[in-house]
């Protein structure tokens, strides 16, 4: 039940049977890659009062594509990217 | 940025497909690809070719190429923003050239279907002794391993173990024609769906799939929201059926009925099988004796279920640019500003993609078991 832009989307739906007989089904655990193995499609600098989802607008073409900068800039929190101006934010190229 | 819009990626080769040289993307015209919700999904690729110079004395350039020979691999990506999609994985099956003696418009078709076809090479005598449909579709799908297939199978409400004592079901034919069978047996599916990754797909084997969050809304005549081209609703009276009958359980004849379609969730408020002043009534096909009253049931069922999907059909065409995505078969779609007998959620049932340089057109057929939105609003 997760939109196809989810980065949970594609990994795979597991089951498990609770102690009192109901089965709950879950998503296994996301492994985040390494940024830097990832192919660089664009660097961009961070201007004053940009934001992550107007740059992953602007770049990938759908601001909530916004978890595939954060992957290729190894950032656990979206906050943290473009906090600092002039600071260099890497676009990597989309994959499956 | 030059990267975003819309781009078309081919992959082609003997088992493993590898992305295509840039003078077969020169070459290729045309892109069809037809998804089907039962049955098989099929492509067709256009290629112009021609004899140009020393390297085309013996015959047309790529007709003789190692890549484009039949039985090979062809895996289709479109990319919508950057944002790779699988949108075909299938086996070139038919070739077909066309010299013209007009310069330049000579073409070489090929025309190929999913992977399926590979289950529907070899004709076998099935026979699996005291196993449940499940079981056996599991061994089916998993002997094709090489070609990326997992099986999502969905079991149907009732299974009833044949047992070895009283009979044993025998089937002659190819694995896919015995797929297909157990799939009709319950008014269900049996497809091949390409992705997510490339070189991967998914045997799913199921009632039509109706969960899963609805696609982008498709929008007509809304100003500058429609995204359709056009579009047409045909309601058709004679198509929903109950099935009356009986099943002879052990030598005792008991009464089978259906009322209603069992297809979850409802997609109409006003379902042809409740609403319709009256219904075209079927006798139930023979159930091997010994079968029991609940498959019997589950037989009359799934004809119920499966006469309903053609009640409410709609038709139409548009343009991916406009809309944005790939619209997917086998899901649902919202539709909006068609009027309230005609608004609300539908199943897509088949999509024919058309793609050529400048152009992206995807024909579409959507149906429900009949008119009447559910929801109030349908959001984009």
């Amino acid at each position: 039940m997760l939109d196809p832009t989810s980065r949970y989307a594609n990994l795979e739906t597991a089951t498990l049977t609770l102690p009192d007989g109901r089965v709950a089904a879950y998503k296994r655990r996301r492994f985040i890659p390494a940024g830097n193995a990832l192919k660089v499609l664009a660097e961009v600098t961070v201007t004053e009062g940009d934001r992550l989802d107007l740059l992953t607008h602007r770049t990938l073409g759908d601001p909530e594509h916004f978890w595939r900068v954060c992957d290729a800039n190894d950032t656990l929190n979206p906050f943290e990217l473009m906090r600092e101006t002039g600071s260099v934010v890497r676009i990597a190229m989309p994959e499956f | 940025m030059s990267l975003l819009g819309i781009h078309l990626t081919l992959l082609v080769g003997p088992t493993v497909a590898v992305p295509a040289p840039a003078s077969f993307m020169e070459a290729l015209q045309n892109v069809e690809v037809t998804h089907n919700d039962e049955g098989r999904s099929g492509f067709q690729l256009t290629f112009g070719v021609g004899r140009a110079g020393a390297m085309d004395l013996l015959d047309y350039g790529l007709v003789g190429h190692p890549l484009l020979r039949p039985m090979n691999r062809v895996v289709l990506l479109v990319t919508f923003n950057v944002v790779p999609q699988v949108l075909f994985d299938g086996i070139i099956t038919h070739r077909t050239l066309t010299p013209s003696h007009q310069p330049g418009a000579s073409t070489l078709t090929l025309t190929g279907e999913d992977i399926s076809v590979a289950m529907d090479l070899e004709q076998k005598v099935h026979e699996h002794p005291a196993q449940v449909e499940p079981i056996i579709i599991a061994q089916l799908v998993l002997s094709y391993a090489q070609y990326g297939l997992v099986p999502v199978i969905i079991p149907p409400p009732t299974l009833d173990v044949p047992l070895p004592i009283y009979r044993t079901p025998v089937f002659r034919g190819t694995d896919y024609a015995y797929l297909q069978e157990m799939a009709r047996r319950y008014g269900y599916v049996f497809h091949v769906t390409p992705g997510p990754a490339p070189l991967m797909n998914t045997a799913y084997w199921g009632p039509p799939n109706r969960l899963g969050i609805p696609q982008r809304a498709l929008s007509v005549n809304l100003g500058a929201q429609t995204n359709v081209d056009s579009l047409d609703f045909q309601y058709d009276a004679l198509a929903p059926t109950t099935v009356k009958g009986q099943a002879i359980v052990f030598g005792r004849a008991l009464p089978v009925q259906t009322f209603a379609s069992l297809r979850v969730p409802p997609l109409a408020s006003q379902p042809a099988l409740l609403t319709q002043s009256s219904v075209r009534t079927s006798l139930l096909e023979d159930v091997p004796d010994g079968a029991g009253y609940l498959a019997a049931f589950a037989r009359a069922q799934g004809q119920t279920d499966s006469s309903t999907d053609t009640v409410l059909t709609g038709s139409g065409e548009l343009d991916a640019t406009r809309y944005g995505d790939v619209l997917r078969p086998r899901g649902l779609v919202g539709v909006r500003g068609a009027g309230f007998q005609h608004d609300g959620f539908f199943y897509v049932r088949n999509v024919t993609h058309s793609i050529r340089p400048g152009e992206y057109k995807q024909r579409f057929t959507l149906t429900r078991e009949g008119v009447g939105a559910l929801t109030p609003v349908v959001p984009p």
